[in-house]
């Protein structure tokens, strides 16, 4: 199969979610003896979107990239002004939204060089739904298009431009069951869709929870957080339900918190809090083991690899009820719990505490499911059956 | 066993085709509990209520009242050690030299600001007046058809965009 991926950005130091997904999708594709490319820009930082990579071929960690220099440079005045709308809830006009998005790293060289690579290939498939490179991307050649949205409940979803270019394409893969419900809640009439969804690795030697216990010295309870400390993923409720458990429930329950930059938190926090920062993948499972608890309770996820590499080790997870992919993960394996507030994730956390039986056969099941459900190895499967089935092309490796 | 133990074991002892746990259950009690609390008074209502705006000021939605007065002269301040004050007498200084221009804009969009809230509540009276005079269906009519505003279906980031979250 000759698959291209178009990308908005595609780099060494992009860590966001979608790119990590595809970086190792579009490796281990190859590994397959698919041949995969990706398209992007030559952008690096989402927020200005200048061009600091030169255009033309490069290599990532062995894919082939092709990247496109961004034609339309952010305006800080546009996007601020159309931003507070939305903060408003306001209803925007339609050439606003197109504004926002042409403001995401649009490139007119990326429209011509997925014209020029539609008939090379099977398929493109275009993902994340909210940026130039698919919204105006997939218009190109909808017909051999596929999108992988990673759709979050949120305004942009609602951007007439990307409806369209949504309804438009010929087909979708899903990331997970509970982005395809919400995706055909939000956004009725859309192509058929294949759920793909994407992988973790189990883990060959599992790490040593009570070696990682000793060297961080922790004891008792003790939830873990990974990713972006900040209020867009409820960061803040997490501190906010650890330290009402220690002043509040008077029990000792520590968070560690990993990710880049710092965690700034109210003073109130900073002592049940341990601020390991960005750390190794290793580290982080290690931690993850040694954790009563996982805890992801933001409300905006398509898929959540903390949730899978939480439950690849073994160890239950505690999400927020709003977050209809991450509490159907739960619903669906019996890997954790779902909370509306703090004082329900106090006592989520407190149950677990005190039930190892309870937080082992939970993990046990989370990882069960991992093991079924969220391979790699499965989700290629499922890709490569998906792709000849919506875009009517053979799926034979090496092509 | 310990929270903290090694949880693969614990995976390797539930052996495959073990049933999925009854998470759903579990998290009523946990809700139930936390309900009993609540009404018993152990929850510490207020602890919490002071750590929610602490940790997450704005996460209650505030009166539009609150913030309908624009004031024109922001308080001044600056954090560079040595040179602060210098920095705040300058910001003073433009303050200043600025107020005939920024002062009625300030004073002006705090008007249109009362107008519209002016309006806004007494619709809200007018509506309330409507709901007690024929009280029937709680639930409000449904958002319309496909390209009506407001229908969710169509584009509107008016009530589905990110307040919903």
């Amino acid at each position: 199969m000759k698959l291209a991926i178009v990308l908005p950005r595609f780099a060494h130091g992009v860590l966001g979610g979608a790119e990590r997904e595809f970086g190792e999708m579009a490796r281990r594709l190859r590994s397959r003896g698919h041949d995969v490319t990706i398209l992007t820009t030559c952008a690096v930082d989402h927020h200005t979107w200048r061009n600091e990579l030169p255009p033309g071929r490069d290599e990532v960690d062995g894919i082939p990239v092709l990247r496109h220099p961004v034609s339309v440079p952010q305006d800080p005045a546009a996007m601020a002004r159309i931003q507070s709308a939305i903060d408003a809830g306001l209803r925007l006009p339609a050439a606003w939204e197109d504004e926002w998005v042409r403001n995401t790293g649009y490139s007119d060289a990326l429209m011509e060089g997925i014209a020029a690579t539609a008939d090379r290939v099977d398929g493109l498939v275009f993902a994340p739904y909210l940026f130039a490179s698919t919204v105006f991307g997939a218009r190109v050649r909808p017909e051999r298009s596929l999108i992988q949205p990673l759709l979050h409940d949120e305004a942009y979803a609602r951007f007439g431009c990307v409806q369209e270019t949504l309804r438009g394409v010929a087909g979708i893969l899903w990331n997970s069951r509970g982005e395809r419900e919400l995706g055909e809640r939000l956004l009725p009439g859309l192509p058929p869709g294949r759920l793909v969804s994407a992988g973790v690795e189990i883990p060959a030697r599992p790490p040593d929870a009570a070696e990682e216990r000793r060297r961080l010295r922790l004891e008792g309870v003790v939830v873990s957080y990974a990713g972006r400390r900040e209020g867009a993923k409820n960061f803040p409720l997490v501190a906010e339900a650890v330290a009402a458990a220690n002043l509040g429930w008077g029990r000792p329950v520590t968070l560690l918190a990993m990710g880049a930059g710092p965690a700034e938190l109210p003073a109130t926090a900073r002592h049940f809090v341990r601020d390991l920062g960005r750390v190794s993948e290793a580290r982080k499972l290690a931690a993850f083991a040694a954790s009563t608890a996982v805890v992801n309770l933001s409300t905006v996820e398509s898929l959540s690899f903390v949730v899978l590499e939480a439950w690849s080790v073994g160890v239950p997870v505690i999400v927020h009820a709003d977050c209809a992919v991450t509490r159907h993960h739960c619903e669906e394996s019996g890997g954790g719990l779902w909370v509306r507030d703090a004082a329900e994730a106090v006592e989520a956390m407190l149950r677990l505490g005190d039930e190892p039986e309870l937080r082992a056969r939970l993990g046990a099941a989370g990882r069960r499911w991992v093991e079924h459900s969220a391979s790699w190895d499965a989700a290629l499967d499922r890709l490569e059956a998906a792709v000849p089935d919506l875009l009517g092309t053979p799926a034979e490796a090496g092509g | 066993m310990e929270p903290g133990a090694p949880a693969p074991e614990a995976a390797a002892a539930g052996a495959a085709g073990e049933s999925v746990p009854d998470v759903a259950a579990i998290v009523a009690e946990l809700r139930a509990e936390v309900q009993r609390k609540r009404d018993t008074g152990e929850l510490p209502a207020a602890l919490l209520a002071r750590l929610r705006t602490e940790f997450r000021p704005g996460s209650e939605w505030e009166p539009p009242e609150a913030v309908m007065l624009i004031e024109s002269a922001r308080p001044l301040r600056s954090n560079r050690p040595g040179v602060g004050p210098a920095i705040v007498f300058a910001k003073r200084a433009v303050r200043r030299l600025l107020a005939w221009y920024v002062a009625p804009i300030a004073q002006e969009q705090t008007r249109f600001n009362q107008a519209i809230l002016r309006e806004l509540r007494a619709l809200e009276l007018r509506v309330a007046r409507l709901e007690e005079r024929s009280p029937g269906p709680t639930d409000p009519p449904s958002a319309g058809p496909p390209g009506s505003a407001g229908s969710p279906e169509d584009g509107d980031t008016a009530r589905g965009g990110q307040p919903q979250r």
